[in-house]
């Protein structure tokens, strides 16, 4: 199937998941849907890892893993419900870094681009990001440390959808991790302008520079796909 | 206990052994050989403990042994939620608090460990080890490789080679009895342990025989041998070199009935507060009755 098509179909689910289970973050998670499905349906290999800095786009996350099948129909279908190990902020399945708390992934994702070199790995580690966490000051040592360590190894996304939970990010505070910023730490850095095309995101993410760490900045929209979508009413609303 | 902690990780490099020891720009001096002969095993990750921290859940999660290192405000307090998340996430990190309650005395409160005890066994998944001196230092580091999930070090600046001759009884999570008594029950942890056996052995040449109950493992926590311990005894006293995170603890156990008729309850602790005045380690824990002293007359009194 086309990449897209897969994006499309995921969308539709997601919507439908937090329509009937009236879930927050829609907004989060529709914007940063088509990044995941690159990476999972066409980046990513067995020996690569993935973690969701941003875990309150946890649903979009388990709706790709279930249509990789790392996650049970069962599961998939008890999100929202009382009793499912399957949170909001990403907790499943084992071996997924769990987060939720913003700021933490690009540091994990450090750890394990060191640990792989280490051991003489082929594996790479993408970490995605949102506009806002980077203003958590521990991603910006990660970016620094990831320069310092130059980990080839290691690719960042930020959703850049330009709203963080309460305000546009710019009028929060200017972007932090901008590609100059980051390239002055050491990284190849650059933006992606249309981050919602699937395609051309896998384009993206399997042409980035070697040597050293990689940023991608992916203009995105908040709640691609709704009829409201860059609103920040989908940070918290679940669609009706 | 430092030296210890540094000996034993050299060891077990030079006999091959894969780990890696993260600081946070802590422990000029005491690294040097270990960075010398083994620069692969030993990053300055800088001052950036959030991260130092973060790398090793990474690095933990991918497989590695991995030692993170700072004093223990900046190794505990610091880092507290992204110890959480090793926790949530079960990776295995050793972190290392270095300084217990008042060890850096003249630096002042930035640089004090009193609360760690409460801090760190508040959170699930964690174990908590307060070795009392060098040996059991060494010993409980070996221990925790059978340890699957996160657990914090927490290190003494002023500590003996051995306090007592019992080690070979060390078990993570096991009370260490190190003297055994029948009146009064002592639960210490941590370097301070020395202070808990000096007023024991004075309280026996009046007659006043003591169990020392040495708790190397803060969680998880004995609490069996605590309450064993307890029944009959006419006090039982928690000697601690923090803001009464052992005392707590020892009590949650003993909640409901303990100890034998009109048993009585002593906590020698840390004051809760920020010290207003500064001087060395033995003034401070004097001014506070952490002194061998005031500790023999407050149990002989109660007994009495
Ligand atoms: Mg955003």
């Amino acid at each position: 199937m086309e990449l897209q098509s897969i994006a499309d179909s995921l969308r539709q689910e997601v919507i439908s998941l937090h329509r009937d289970r009236q879930l927050p973050h829609i907004g989060s998670a529709l914007s940063c849907l088509d990044v995941m499905v690159a990476l999972y349906f066409d980046v990513m290999t067995a020996e690569d890892t993935f973690i969701l800095s941003k875990g309150h786009a946890g649903t979009a996350l388990y709706s790709v893993q279930h249509r990789k099948g790392l996650i049970p129909d069962n599961l998939y279908e008890g999100i929202g419900r009382n009793g499912s190990p399957l949170a909001e902020h990403t907790s499943y399945p084992e071996g997924m870094v769990k987060l939720g708390s913003l700021g933490n992934g690009l540091g994990i994702g450090v750890g394990m681009a060191m640990a792989n070199k280490m051991d003489g790995s082929r594996g790479k580690v993408y970490v995605l990001l949102s506009d806002g966490e980077v203003q958590e000051g521990s991603t910006l040592e990660g970016l620094w440390i990831a320069g310092r360590f130059r980990l080839g190894n290691l690719v960042a996304i930020v959703d850049y959808n330009r709203w963080q939970a309460y305000d546009r990010t710019e009028d929060v505070l200017p972007l932090a991790c901008t590609d100059k910023a980051a390239s002055g730490y050491g990284w190849s850095a650059k933006h992606v302008m249309d981050g919602n095309d699937t395609q051309k995101m896998a384009v993206e993410l399997g042409s980035l520079a070697a040597g050293t760490p990689n940023l991608l900045i992916a203009h995105t929209t908040l709640g691609k796909g709704l009829p409201n979508e860059d609103d920040l009413s989908t940070h918290y609303k679940p669609p009706s | 206990m430092r030296s210890a902690f540094v000996t034993e990780l050299m060891e077990r490099l030079k006999y091959g052994e894969e780990l890696y020891l993260l600081t946070g720009d802590v422990g000029w001096n005491a690294f040097d050989k270990l960075r010398e002969q083994f620069p692969k095993n030993f990053y300055n990750i800088g001052l950036a403990e959030q991260s130092m921290v973060l790398i090793a859940i990474g690095m933990a999660l991918k497989g590695k042994e991995v030692y993170t290192y700072s004093i223990l405000p900046f190794s505990a307090y610091r880092t507290f939620e992204q110890i959480r998340l090793a926790c949530y996430n079960n990776a295995p990190i050793r972190a290392v608090g270095m300084g217990v309650g008042y060890d850096y005395d003249i630096g002042g409160c930035t640089h004090f460990g009193l609360e760690d005890i409460q801090a760190m066994t508040s959170l699930p998944n964690i174990t908590v080890v307060s070795p009392a001196d060098s040996r059991e230092t060494t010993m409980l580091l070996r221990q925790l490789k059978g340890i699957k999930g996160p657990a914090y070090i927490r290190l003494s600046k002023n500590s003996e080679p051995e306090l007592h001759n019992r080690h070979d009884n060390i078990k993570i999570g096991q009370a260490l009895r190190i003297m055994d008594g029948k009146d009064v029950l002592i639960v210490t942890t941590g370097a301070i342990t020395k202070l808990a056996i000096e007023a024991a052995r004075r309280l026996e040449e009046d007659g006043i025989s003591c169990e020392i109950l040495n708790m190397h493992t803060l969680k998880p926590f004995d609490g069996d041998s605590v309450r064993k311990s307890a029944g009959g005894k006419r006090a039982i006293a928690v000697i601690e070199e923090n803001n009464g995170g052992l005392a707590k603890l020892v009590s949650i156990e003993l909640s409901g009935s303990y100890g034998g008729p009109n048993c009585r309850f002593i906590s020698f602790r840390l004051p809760d507060e920020f010290n207003k005045e500064v001087g060395r380690r033995d003034w401070m824990l004097e001014r506070v009755g952490l002194k061998a002293d005031a500790v023999y007359n407050k149990i002989k009194l109660a007994v009495e």
